[in-house]
């Protein structure tokens, strides 16, 4: 009888069973829909798995790697799993393993393609919610590449089954996934959501894969395995074949087996006798159970470990902000994705998301957010809300390891945040704060910190996975309390614990606050700071007037405030510069500077017409002419819109500022939409408000949006000629039910004469074309 | 891997005159991807027969037809069928320079185009070196969806590279492969003929010279 699995593999050797497609293949059998094979074939099945056994392997794998709903669209999948599960056993009888195999769904999860997260994880809970009433000991995701789909798997048997879980990806010999993933991000995030066991398969060869193994045995804490390919695959006779026997592959896997991984099995292209090998060479090489205790939060990329001094951007928090206030009320997710590249470029390493806003649904837009920016931006998530269901909403799109901003001395909050933050293996920021505020002393402070601290461990939370905020208040309200914070994160430095601050706090109130920030940035990070939630980019500085009133000597700031108010904050670099020239030239930031700089109430509609719209009316003319060329038109189109949206976020709020609606879309089955994107970013500054729709966009996805947004334009752009069909049948479909709309239609396919065969109402070859013809319909 | 960034101009027609920002943009977008992306490709050579409508690959049932096929890989007794991709990593590149600006966005794009054309030209050579391993001469390669080599053929020569498992490309319902920055093409070796000068190679190597198709990046 056998021993409960997670005792087993730590006890000891364990083999793993090799390939089952390329079985299935040397018995003529086809990979298509493998899996039903469980049902009508169960003998071949079974003679696989007692092959693998009789030869040493201590588990089998179930045949289901794509028992998924998205693959075997008809089949019943109870029963081919209850077969598979059967099959499997009747092989291993009562003294080997069943695990069961779980592959990726076969679709690409957003942002790569369409799937959702919420919907993988459907599709993986329905299958696990089977396995649950079955005989296996294991359930062993593999072949992932992707760590959001891996993530869904995961919390999918995890939730649903109470079965261990090991999870393994593949890995290309540069360490990265198909889709990007490092191999610590992999198994940070693993580890955090508690997998039993982890490791690699397929992809590669046992020489190839040793470097990746070298690699993740320096972060795991729980057993590893691998499974490579029998080498690299080629192509003969029609089939594909392995370059790799039984023979180089055990010695291969041999070299990877002494650097202590204790697990080993082989994928494509290995049979019963590269197992057989596989022990006979490695059954008394000496294995390891790992037990690194590796730091950092991560993306599904990058990885930041705490080295001090981390900077977490902090300008996605609507507080104080009307342009970002809008965007949330208008859904306009683009803008904060704005916000996070921009913080990107400026060196933050960690993206602090806070979307807390009155009379929207926040949990909704928080999740919504995480998923926006993390499709353009590869840094690591700070998850900053009070509300609790926001929180686990967006833990659980977050891909990779998260920073929970915040937890506090209070007991309800510390049993809200603690199991979520133990649940996704997220790292937590407590605030030492608790219901009676914020203590005015560093005693008061380090008292809830350690309560916070003794509070996680119950929830099995080492006090590693914590940073600390001091908490910083103004100087301008009491001379010291720069001071308590500072003494504060030097006495948690001394307790062993990371710390974080919020500091712009600190000036609030005082001229030329960034002067202020700066300098207490500088001496926090000579403090030993860990993390800094901050504009990144303020920079460090040092300005001793500055310095002495954080440090109190300054009595009411008095003296910082003679000296250093008079100093122009520099905002723009060239005093010369009009806002027409700065969009002409296409220089956006100098262009925002100007805007902030120079517009108000009384001039705002004279800056829009007299200089915007004549910059762009003049590039524009520059570009027909072949003196000015397309990034520079767009270039120019961008700092016109920086202009735009500071004049309406902060002059034009309830004035409807556009003159028509359009949709833009790239037509079905086409995927090309760059041309499509200079469009919508020519337009936006005309007046037009645009709702891109994406690419590959059918009739049924337009008529949606007519619906809701009542356009007066709908425009289409194709680039294949194998898709123009597409468009001569949407433009056809929308003239017939909805002919007061006109519609555009462009790309570089697309010509006058085909607009005018398809019944198009326009024609443009490029944008600033269709800025002139759409004109005529608006101005 | 060297992108060309008289390429990238080409791409982003940029004719001459000075743009200053924008080569800098080209030089440090080309050093990101370079240092990003790891190219991947997958490669098979067939035997192949000719037929009244163009080639049908030996030992397998797919066939290449059209004018293009026949007029390419006349004389030819193989072909080589390759795919070659920059990952979904090249997706993940693109959002995050459109996310940045439009600016970025379509600058990235041209980048990562002449990065791909770049790699299939080292696959290229290869195979040229290969041909003349074997004493044979390499035509220039093509792909389908240009000219009269119908798009409808990507499937096939996925199917035949098995490239959508070892390379993880997508094919979705009009022929279109995702990543977007995927190639697919054919290549033909004909044995070696006293007659074929240095001049008609570089001409059966020129890429825009013999294509047929509509373009308006035809140099």
């Amino acid at each position: 009888m056998r021993k409960n699995i997670s005792q087993r593999i730590r006890e000891g050797r364990f083999y793993l069973d090799g390939g089952m497609g390329s079985s299935l293949i040397a018995m003529n059998y086809s990979t298509n829909g493998a899996e039903l094979l469980n049902v009508s074939h169960p003998d071949v099945i079974q003679t696989i798995h007692k092959r693998y056994i009789n030869n040493g392997s201590d588990i089998v794998y179930t045949n289901t790697f794509g028992a998924n709903r998205l693959k075997l669209t008809n089949a019943d999948l109870k029963t081919v799993i209850e077969s598979a599960v059967e099959t499997a056993r009747k092989a291993a009888g009562e003294d080997k393993y069943v695990g069961y195999s779980c592959g990726p769904l076969g679709e690409l999860l957003y942002p790569f393609g369409d799937l959702s997260f919420n919907d993988a994880y459907e599709y993986f809970k329905e299958q696990a919610e089977i396995v649950q009433n079955t005989d296996v000991d294991v359930v062993v995701l593999e072949t992932m590449t992707d760590l959001a789909e891996l993530r869904a798997a995961i919390l999918a048997f995890k939730e649903n089954t109470t079965l261990p879980v090991w999870s393994s990806m593949s890995f290309e010999q540069n360490q990265r996934t198909y889709t990007g993933v490092g191999i610590k991000s992999f198994v940070l995030t693993a580890q955090g959501l508690g997998v039993d066991a982890l490791g690699f398969n397929c992809g590669i060869g046992p020489d190839m894969m040793y470097d990746n193994a070298k690699e993740i045995v320096k972060y795991a804490a729980v057993p590893v395995f691998v499974k490579p390919n029998a080498g690299m695959p080629y192509i003969k006779e029609g089939k594909t074949c392995y370059d790799m026997d039984a023979e180089a592959f055990s010695c291969h896997i041999a070299k990877i087996a002494e650097l202590g991984i204790s697990m080993l099995g082989g994928c494509c292209g290995t049979n019963e006798k590269y197992i057989e090998k596989t022990v006979k060479l490695t059954q008394n090489i000496p294995f390891k159970i790992f037990d690194n205790e590796v730091e950092g939060i991560c993306s599904a990329s990058k990885t930041v470990d705490f080295l001090p001094t981390v900077v977490i951007g902090e300008r996605i928090n609507p507080t104080g902000k009307p342009r970002l206030k809008q965007a949330l009320v208008e859904n306009d997710f683009d803008y904060i994705v704005s916000l996070a590249s921009e913080q990107t470029e400026a060196g933050a390493q960690v993206l602090d998301i806070n979307v807390g806003l009155g009379g929207i649904d926040e949990a909704a837009a928080l999740e919504k957010a995480v998923v926006s920016v993390q499709a353009v931006s590869d840094l690591p998530l700070c998850v900053d809300t009070g509300r609790l269901s926001a929180l686990e909403r967006a833990l659980r799109v977050t891909n990779g390891v998260a920073l929970i901003n915040s937890v506090n001395g209070e007991q309800k909050s510390m049993e809200g945040v603690f199991p979520l933050a133990k649940k996704y293996g997220a790292y937590v920021i407590g605030l030492c704060l608790d219901e009676n505020g914020i203590p005015s002393t560093v005693e008061g402070r380090l008292e809830i910190a350690k309560r916070i601290i003794l509070e996680a461990q119950k929830y099995g939370i080492k006090k590693e996975k914590l940073l600390f905020d001091a908490l910083t208040m103004s100087i301008s309200v009491d001379d010291n309390n720069a001071n308590v914070t500072a003494e504060t994160v030097r006495e948690l430095n001394k307790l062993g614990v990371k710390t974080v601050l919020g500091l712009s706090n600190v000036s609030f109130g005082l001229p030329n606050r960034s002067i202020i920030n700066g300098t207490f940035y500088k001496m926090m990070t000579d403090d030993g700071l860990t993390a800094v939630i901050i504009n990144p980019s303020l920079k460090p500085a040092e300005n001793p007037f500055a310095k002495d009133a954080l440090l109190g000597k300054d009595k009411g700031c008095k003296k910082y405030i003679e000296k250093v108010a008079g100093i122009k904050e520099e905002a723009v670099s060239s005093a010369e510069l009009t806002i027409y020239d700065a969009v002409l030239k296409g220089l956006k930031g100098e262009s925002l500077a100007l805007a902030k700089r120079d517009v108000n109430k009384d001039n705002f509609m004279s800056v829009i017409d007299g200089e915007v719209i004549r910059a762009l009316n003049d590039l524009g003319q520059k570009y027909e002419e072949g003196k000015a060329f397309l990034p520079q038109l767009i270039a120019g189109a961008e700092s016109a819109k920086a202009v735009l949206d500071e004049i309406k976020a902060n002059y034009m709020s309830g004035v409807s500022a556009y003159k028509a609606t359009m949709l833009l879309a790239t037509v079905k089955g086409d995927v090309h939409d760059i041309g499509k994107n200079i469009v919508k970013a020519v337009l936006s500054n005309y007046g037009y408000k645009i709702i891109d729709l994406g690419k590959d966009v059918g009739f049924d996805q337009i008529e949606q949006n007519i619906k809701t947004h009542n356009p007066s334009v709908v425009g289409l752009s194709a680039l294949m000629t194998t898709t123009l069909d597409n468009m001569a049948d949407t433009v056809k479909q929308i003239k017939e039910k909805y002919p007061e709309i006109i519609v555009a239609v462009g790309g570089a396919v697309v010509t006058q004469s085909f607009a005018d065969t398809i019944g198009a109402d326009v024609y443009s070859k490029d944008a600033q074309e269709a800025v002139r013809k759409l004109s005529k319909y608006f101005d | 891997m060297f992108i060309d960034k008289n390429e990238v101009k080409r791409y982003l027609r940029l004719h001459g005159g000075d743009c200053g920002d924008i080569d800098e943009l080209i030089e440090k977008l080309s050093q990101k991807a370079l240092e990003t992306l790891c190219p991947k490709s997958v490669i098979n050579s067939f035997e192949i027969e000719h037929t009244q409508n163009g080639i049908v690959l030996k030992g397998t049932d797919v066939s290449f037809e059209g004018n293009l096929v026949k007029k390419t890989f006349e004389g030819c007794d193989e072909v080589y069928v390759f795919a070659a991709t920059l990952t979904l990593q090249s997706e993940t590149l693109l959002k995050q320079c459109f996310a940045k600006s439009t600016v970025d966005g379509i600058v990235c794009d041209s980048v990562l185009t002449t990065m791909i054309e770049a790699y299939c030209d080292e696959i290229d050579e290869a195979v040229v070196k290969k041909g003349i391993s074997k004493n044979k001469k390499a035509t220039r390669r093509i792909s389908c969806g240009y000219g009269d080599f119908s798009i409808k053929s990507q499937k096939d020569i996925l199917d035949l590279l098995n490239a959508q498992k070892i390379l993880g490309v997508k094919l979705n319902e009009n022929n279109m492969m995702f990543p977007n920055k995927t190639v697919t093409a054919v290549m033909g070796l004909a044995p070696f003929d006293d007659k074929v000068t240095a001049e008609e190679i570089s001409v059966l190597k020129n890429k825009c010279q013999s294509c047929c198709a509509f373009c308006d990046f035809k140099r």
